[in-house]
């Protein structure tokens, strides 16, 4: 493990990362753009499949999710250039390892979502209720991306710095 | 002597807050700064951690959901999106505005003197009072009233859509001046 951090922290990615003082901040930016489109997205389909708004059909919102996933995707790229960029610093941090693990949780909830509910859901039109399963679902998604972020806010407080 | 910019200076600053009287309204915030809500913030273990993971989700929720809606107003995911849902989503954003309304002023009072010489901080707050009167323009215009009874496919004419442009913006500003804060306070 030592070996891996040590490796990293001496790559040509890590140095270009810390090249410029305006590097870091830059991708702070963006990691907070990406929680927006995420997040946001993400509380409205869950407060679908939990019964809030039942004037909307589920399908309508189907879509966003999208949108979710383009968040997503500058997060995970915008988080595994921080983790190289100080991997000592994060590799020990419980903050960080607790947002590791509702980021893994929930992504096992997107499986559940995907296989078990996302079908179903797309039937429910305006006024329909969900299923038990998909409320379950939504409640355990908003809660483990609520996590995610509660981990990555709290970084700075369980580390040295 | 070390400058007015240099790491030791600011801190020297920032320690004896008397270098900031004389400004206009400082008593204010001076006042607040020293007040129990004020200490307590500064003095609390959890308190400010709290404030800043609320100020997080709400700014997710917030800035999250009004993204949804301007990029619907611009037509993206018109064909499966019904320009009725973007009503009751609002409510999703006003619910994270007003968390980040209160942990705001819960993180302010911490070091209210300081933030009101930040710069970014100042950006930050007019966009995002900005944003919030371009949201309610948005929502008063007649052609938003009238796009909601139709069906798939509506999108905002130019009025709409130059406010939805005008959010992005603003919102997009917003949000990068606020994560500057920390790095210049």
């Amino acid at each position: 493990m030592e070996a891996i951090l040590e490796f990293l922290n001496t790559s040509s990615v890590h140095d270009v990362i810390r090249a410029s003082t305006w590097i870091w901040p830059t991708m702070e930016t963006l990691h907070f753009v990406g929680l927006c489109l995420l997040y946001g997205v993400i509380a409205v389909v869950d407060l679908r499949l939990i019964g809030a708004f039942k004037n909307i059909a589920y399908e309508w919102v189907h879509g966003l999710i999208y949108l979710a996933v383009g968040g997503f995707i500058i997060n995970v790229i915008t988080g595994v250039l921080f983790y190289i960029g100080d991997p000592f610093r994060y590799t020990p941090n419980q903050s960080f390892q607790f947002k590791m693990l509702c980021l893994v949780l929930a992504g096992i909830n997107l499986l559940v979502f995907t296989f078990k509910v996302k079908d179903e859901a797309k039937h429910v039109g305006p006024g329909s209720s969900t299923s038990i399963l998909a409320k379950c679902v939504g409640a355990a998604s908003i809660l483990l991306w609520t996590g995610v972020i509660a981990g990555g806010r709290l970084i700075p407080f369980y580390g040295p710095y | 002597m070390a400058g007015r910019g240099t790491r030791s200076a600011r801190a020297a600053q920032r320690d004896n807050e008397k270098n900031w009287q004389g400004d206009y309204f400082m008593g204010l915030f001076q006042w607040i700064y020293d007040s129990g809500f004020g200490q307590y913030m500064r003095e609390s273990l959890w308190g400010y951690p709290i404030a800043l993971t609320v100020h997080s989700i709400g700014m997710g929720l917030l800035v999250g959901v009004l993204v949804v809606v301007d990029l619907r107003i611009l037509g993206l995911f018109r064909s499966r999106m019904p320009f009725q849902v973007v009503k009751p989503i609002i409510a999703v954003a006003i619910f994270g505005f007003i968390i980040n309304l209160i942990s705001g002023c819960f993180l302010f009072v911490s070091d209210a003197v300081n933030y009101v010489h930040n710069a970014p901080f100042l950006i930050k707050i007019a966009g995002v009072v900005a944003g919030m009167v371009v949201l309610g323009l948005m929502v008063k215009t007649p052609e938003f009233k009238r796009i909601q009874t139709v069906q798939a496919g509506a999108v905002g004419g130019v009025n709409l859509r130059t406010l939805a442009w005008a959010s992005l913006f603003i919102w997009a500003t917003s949000i990068t001046a606020g994560r500057l804060i920390g790095y210049t306070i």
